[in-house]
C-alpha cells in the first residue's frame, strides 16, 4: 500500500472511530459555525447508521447553507447540484426561496415555477411573502411571463401588469399613468416596495423630503432595497448627489445615473475624478479634461486649461502643444502671466502684466470704443484701480489714474468711473480735472443724482458756494426728499456764513444762516446753525451767548462729539478753539465713555467725507480722544474706528485704539496693522526689531487667514519702515581701532566723515540719501546709533560677519525663494551676515 | 468654481436678454424657499455674467479651476426631466448589463 493510501485509510479509520454521539455533537457544532460542508459529511454518516427525521432536517439545513454559500460566490451550477442532493436526500424538506431564485437565475423557469408552486403550499405566510417579493424583483428585472406558469389569482401575476405599467409610464415621463398604476398595487402585493420606489421618485421631484420618507419605509432586506438606495441618492441635489456617488459601487452609480438621466460618459468622468485627491495636480486634471475634450467642448476645455498653467510656468505654456492642441496664443500667454502676477500679489508685477495684456488687445489696431476688445481694455484698467484701492498704495497711483481715465475712451458709458475719478481728483486737489470730468459726465447723465451730488461736493471744495447751491437745487428737483443734497446745501450756506464772519460781515453771515435754516430738516443740522449764530454773537453778548452755546452743545450730543462741533465751528469762524473753550469756561474733558467715543467716530466719518474738518480742530481734539478703560468693541468696530481716525489724521488716537483692541482681542493682524501703521505714520523712520517681528507675525497670520487687505498694507509698511528689501551688508570701511571715542558714541555726521575717510560711504546709505535726502539719511543713521542693539557695531574688517537678525528671516511675503524659472526678485538677506542696522 | 454659464444653462455667447431669461427660468425652477442652496448658486451665477461687461470680466479675471460639477455638467447637462430607458434600467436591476 502506498503511503498516500495508507494516510487516507488512517484518516478514514480515524473518523470511523467517532461514536454516534461524537458525530452528532460535531455536526451540530459545524452547522452552528456555518461549516456546512463538514456538517453535511457528518450528517450523511449518521443517516447511514439510522434514518432519524431530526438528522434529515439538519441535513436539509446544511444543504441550504452550502448552496447559498456557493451561489453567493457565483458558483451557480455547483449550488444547483447541492439543491438537487437536498431534494434527493431530504425529499420532505420544504422548498425555499433561494433554490427557486437560483433556478430562475439559471434560466430553469419550469423547475423554478414548479418549486414555487410546491413552496406556496408549504411555506408559512411570512416566508411565502419574502419568496414572492424575491420572484417579483426577478420579474421586474427579467420581464418574465409569469402568467404562463402561474394562475391569474397569484399576486405575482395579478399585480405584475400594474408594476410593469408603473415602470414604463415613469420611464416615458407619463407621471399620471405611473401614479395610477401605483395605486393598483395593494399594500400586501409582492410589488409593494417597487411601487414605493416609483411613488418616491414622483413625489421627490416636488418634495425631496417626502420622497426620501417613502424610501425609508423600504426595509434593508427587501429585494428592492438596491433600487430604493439608488433612488434615495437620485433625489439628492446635484452637488450632494455627486459627492455621495463618489466611492459607491458601480451598480449603484449606474442605477443613480439612469434615474437622473445622465449619459454614460458622465459616470466615466466622475469615476476618473474620484480617483484624484482633493487638490489634484494640474496635470492630472488637464489630462482628464483632454481625454474628454470632445464631450466637454474644446473651447471650454481650452479656457479652463489656462488657469491650470499658472502654477506650471514656464513649462506649462507648452502643455497645450504637447497634447496636440493649438499652441498658446500671445494673448493667452499674457493672460496667464497676469494671473500669475495676481497670485504673487506684487502690485508692480500685476500692473506690468496687465499692461502687456492691454498691449496685446491693442494689436493689430486700436479697438473701436465700445467693442469687446475696447471693453476688455477698460475692464483691465478699472481692475488695476481696484487693486490699488484695495492695497491703498499711493506712489503708483498717477499711472493707475491715467489708466482709469484712459478707460473712459474705451468704455465711455461707464458712469461709476466718472464718479470715482471726479472724487479722486477732488480729494487730491486737482479741481480742474475734476470739473472737466464732471462736466463730461453730466452731459451724458444730466439728472444723475450721484454726479450732481459730486457736483455739490466739488463746488464746495472749490469754495464756489453758489454753484454748490445750484447743484443741490438740481438734486432736489430730481429727488425732493434727498437728505444728502439738502444737508450739503445747508453746509454750503453755513460755509457762506463762515466766509462772511471771517470778512467781518456778520450781517451777511446771519443772512446766509437764515437761508440755511430754510433748507434744514434735521435737528443736528439745526443745532449746528444755532451754534454758529451763538458763537457769532459771543463777543457782543457773552452771557446769553455762552448759555446758548452750552445748550446747543448738549443738543449736539455733548461730550467729545460736541467738542468736535465746537472746535470746527470756532476754526471756521476764524477763532482759536483753545482760546474759545477758555473763554467759555469749559474744563479739560475727562476720558470719554464708549458711547461718546463711538458717536465721535461716526461724526468724524460723516464730516471728513467732504473734507470739512480743519486740521486745527483735529489738533485741538486729538488729546481728548483716548479709549476708555474696559473698551468693549468687536474687531470690525475697532477696524472702522481706526480707519476713521487714520482718515482724519489722528494717528496717536488710532494707535491708542488699536492698542486697546489688542488688549481686548489679542494680537489680531488687523489691529497690529493699525497700531504699527499709526506708530510709523509721518516722516520716515526705521522700525524697531520688535516691531518688525510683530509686523512679520501679523503678516503671516493675515496671509494664513486670507486677509489680503491687511497683508498688503503690512507688506507696504514693512517696505516703508525697512526700505523695501533687507538692507544688504554694507561693507563698512574698516575704521581705525584707536579712535578717541567708541563708534556708538560718535554723532552721525562724524561717523559719515570717518567712513568717507576710511573707504567710502556704504552704498546702502548712499541709496537712502538718494531716495530720501541727506537729512533723512542722517536721521536714520542717528536713529540706528541711538537704538541699543540696533546701532552700528564697531566696524569689522570688510566682508566680515556682523551678526544680528535682518528683516526677511521670517518674512515670506515676497513669495519665498525665487523659482529657477523666473528672474530673482528682491534679494533676501543672507542670515549669516548682518547690516548696519542690526 | 462653478461655471455661471453652466449654472444658468446658457451659451457663452448669450446676450443680456438670454442671460436674464435663463436666470428667471432658473429661479422659477428653484425658488429660495424650496431650494435655497441652488437658488443662491443661480443668483451668484447671474451676478457674474449679467451684463456684457460682466461676461468679459469673467473671461479676463476668473481663474478658478473647474469643479467636478462643472465637468459633469458639460458632459450632457443634466436634464431632470429625462427618464431612464426601461430596458437599460431593467438590465441594471439584473446587474448583467
Amino acid at each position: 500500500m502506498s503511503s498516500k493510501r495508507r494516510k487516507k485509510s488512517q484518516k478514514t479509520g480515524g473518523k470511523k472511530a467517532a461514536s454516534t454521539d461524537e458525530l452528532v455533537q460535531r455536526a451540530e457544532a459545524a452547522l452552528q459555525a456555518g461549516r456546512y460542508r463538514d456538517a453535511i459529511t457528518d450528517l450523511k454518516r449518521l443517516l447511514k447508521e439510522e434514518s432519524r427525521p431530526e438528522w434529515r432536517t439538519a441535513l436539509a439545513t446544511a444543504y441550504r447553507g452550502r448552496a447559498s454559500e456557493l451561489a453567493d460566490k457565483g458558483m451557480l451550477k455547483e449550488a444547483l447540484a447541492i439543491w438537487e442532493n437536498r431534494r434527493q436526500l431530504c425529499p420532505d424538506a420544504p422548498g425555499v426561496p433561494e433554490e427557486i431564485l437560483l433556478l430562475l437565475r439559471l434560466g430553469r423557469t419550469r423547475d423554478a415555477m414548479h418549486a414555487y408552486r410546491v413552496a406556496r403550499d408549504e411555506l408559512d405566510p411570512a416566508e411565502l411573502g419574502e419568496l414572492r417579493a424575491q420572484v417579483a424583483a426577478w420579474r421586474m428585472g427579467s420581464k418574465l411571463a409569469l402568467d404562463e406558469w402561474l394562475p391569474d389569482d397569484d399576486p405575482l401575476v395579478a399585480h405584475a401588469e400594474a408594476a410593469e405599467t408603473a415602470l414604463q409610464a415613469y420611464c416615458a415621463g407619463d407621471d399620471d399613468a405611473a401614479s395610477q398604476a401605483i395605486t393598483r398595487i395593494p399594500f400586501r402585493s409582492p410589488y409593494r416596495d417597487w411601487a414605493r420606489v416609483f411613488k418616491a421618485l414622483l413625489k421627490g421631484a416636488e418634495d425631496r423630503a417626502a420622497g426620501a420618507d417613502l424610501l425609508d419605509r423600504i426595509p434593508s432586506g427587501s429585494p428592492f432595497a438596491d433600487v430604493a438606495g439608488a433612488a434615495r441618492l437620485a433625489l439628492l441635489p446635484e452637488t450632494t448627489c455627486l459627492q455621495a456617488l463618489v466611492g459607491r459601487g458601480a451598480k449603484e452609480q449606474r442605477l443613480v445615473a439612469a434615474l437622473r438621466g445622465w449619459p454614460e460618459e458622465r459616470l466615466t468622468v466622475l469615476r476618473e475624478l474620484s480617483t484624484l485627491r482633493e487638490r489634484p495636480e494640474p496635470g492630472q486634471l488637464l489630462r482628464i479634461m483632454n481625454r474628454h475634450r470632445d464631450a466637454l467642448g474644446r473651447d471650454w476645455v481650452r479656457r479652463y486649461a489656462l488657469p491650470l498653467l499658472v502654477g506650471q510656468l514656464p513649462k506649462g505654456l507648452d502643455w497645450p502643444r504637447q497634447m496636440g492642441w493649438e499652441p498658446v496664443t500671445a494673448f493667452e500667454e499674457a493672460l496667464v502671466l497676469a494671473w500669475r502676477a495676481e497670485e504673487k500679489g506684487d502690485l508692480e508685477g500685476i500692473f506690468d502684466a496687465w499692461m502687456w495684456v492691454i498691449d496685446g488687445l491693442r494689436q493689430p489696431s486700436e479697438p473701436e470704443p465700445g467693442s469687446d476688445d475696447a471693453l476688455r481694455i477698460a475692464l483691465i484698467q478699472r481692475h488695476l484701480d481696484d487693486r490699488w484701492k484695495l492695497a491703498q498704495r499711493g506712489w503708483l497711483s498717477d499711472e493707475v489714474v491715467e489708466q482709469l481715465e484712459a478707460s473712459l475712451h474705451y468704455d465711455p458709458d461707464h458712469r461709476p468711473t466718472y464718479v470715482g475719478l471726479v472724487a479722486h481728483y477732488r480729494q487730491n486737489g486737482d479741481l480742474k480735472a475734476a470739473r472737466r470730468l464732471l462736466q463730461a459726465a453730466l452731459e451724458r447723465w444730466p439728472e444723475d443724482l450721484e454726479l450732481l451730488n459730486e457736483g455739490v461736493d466739488l463746488a464746495l471744495a472749490s469754495g464756489a458756494l453758489k454753484k454748490a447751491a445750484g447743484y443741490a437745487s438740481r438734486v432736489l428737483a430730481v429727488d425732493p426728499i434727498n437728505r444728502r443734497a439738502r444737508g450739503r446745501l445747508v453746509e454750503a450756506q453755513r460755509g457762506h456764513a463762515h466766509k462772511h464772519v471771517r470778512k467781518g460781515r456778520p450781517d451777511l453771515a446771519a443772512k446766509a444762516l437764515d437761508e440755511a435754516r430754510e433748507w434744514v430738516r434735521e435737528a443736528e443740522a439745526e443745532a449746528r446753525i444755532d451754534l454758529a449764530r451763538a458763537l457769532m454773537s459771543l463777543d457782543e453778548d457773552p452771557g446769553s451767548s455762552r448759555a446758548a452755546i452750552n445748550a446747543t452743545l448738549e443738543r449736539l450730543g455733548g461730550g467729545v462729539t460736541a467738542r468736535l462741533e465746537l472746535a470746527m465751528e470756532a476754526v471756521q469762524q476764524g477763532r482759536d478753539p483753545r482760546a474759545l473753550v477758555k473763554q467759555l469756561g469749559h474744563k479739560k474733558p475727562g476720558r470719554p465713555g464708549q458711547d461718546d467715543l463711538m458717536r465721535l467716530v461716526d461724526r468724524l466719518r460723516q464730516r471728513s467725507q467732504h473734507g470739512e474738518i480743519p486740521m486745527q480742530a483735529i489738533n485741538f481734539l486729538e488729546s481728548a480722544v483716548r479709549p476708555p478703560r474696559g473698551l468693549d468693541l468687536s474687531r470690525d468696530q475697532y477696524d472702522r474706528a481706526c480707519e476713521v481716525l487714520h482718515g482724519v489724521g489722528m494717528e496717536q488716537a488710532r494707535e491708542a485704539f488699536a492698542q486697546a483692541g489688542i488688549r481686548q482681542l489679542g494680537r489680531l493682524p488687523i489691529l497690529e496693522m493699525h497700531r504699527l501703521e499709526a506708530k510709523y505714520a509721518g516722516p520716515f523712520r526705521l522700525a524697531s526689531h520688535n516691531d518688525i517681528d510683530r509686523m512679520e507675525e501679523a503678516l503671516e497670520a493675515a496671509e494664513a487667514a486670507g486677509d489680503r487687505r491687511t497683508a498688503t498694507r503690512l507688506n507696504d509698511l514693512l517696505d516703508r519702515t525697512t526700505l523695501g528689501v533687507a538692507p544688504e551688508p554694507m561693507g563698512l570701511p574698516a575704521l581705525p581701532d584707536d579712535l578717541d571715542v567708541p563708534v556708538e558714541d560718535l554723532d552721525a555726521e562724524t561717523l559719515l566723515d570717518l567712513m568717507r575717510q576710511y573707504g567710502g560711504i556704504p552704498e546702502e546709505l548712499q541709496r537712502i540719501e538718494e531716495l530720501l535726502g541727506r537729512d533723512q539719511m542722517l536721521a536714520i543713521l542717528r536713529q540706528a546709533l541711538e537704538e541699543g542693539g540696533a546701532g552700528p557695531e564697531q566696524p569689522k574688517p570688510k566682508g566680515g560677519p556682523r551678526g544680528g537678525r535682518p528683516r526677511g528671516k521670517k518674512n515670506k511675503h515676497k513669495g519665498g525663494a525665487a523659482r529657477e524659472d523666473e528672474p530673482a526678485g528682491p534679494r533676501e538677506h543672507d542670515p549669516g551676515q548682518g547690516d548696519l542696522f542690526e | 468654481m462653478s461655471d455661471p454659464y453652466l449654472v444658468l444653462g446658457v451659451e457663452r455667447d448669450a446676450d443680456d436678454e438670454a442671460v436674464h431669461a435663463a436666470y428667471l427660468a432658473a429661479v422659477r425652477d428653484c425658488p429660495p424657499e424650496r431650494d435655497p442652496e441652488r437658488f443662491e448658486a443661480v443668483r451668484r451665477a447671474y451676478e457674474r455674467i449679467r451684463t456684457r461687461r460682466d461676461r468679459l470680466a469673467f473671461e479676463l479675471f476668473a481663474t478658478g479651476l473647474p469643479t467636478t460639477w462643472d465637468l459633469l455638467q458639460r458632459i450632457g447637462s443634466e436634464d431632470t426631466s429625462r427618464r431612464p430607458d426601461p430596458e437599460h434600467f431593467r438590465a441594471l436591476l439584473r446587474d448583467d448589463d
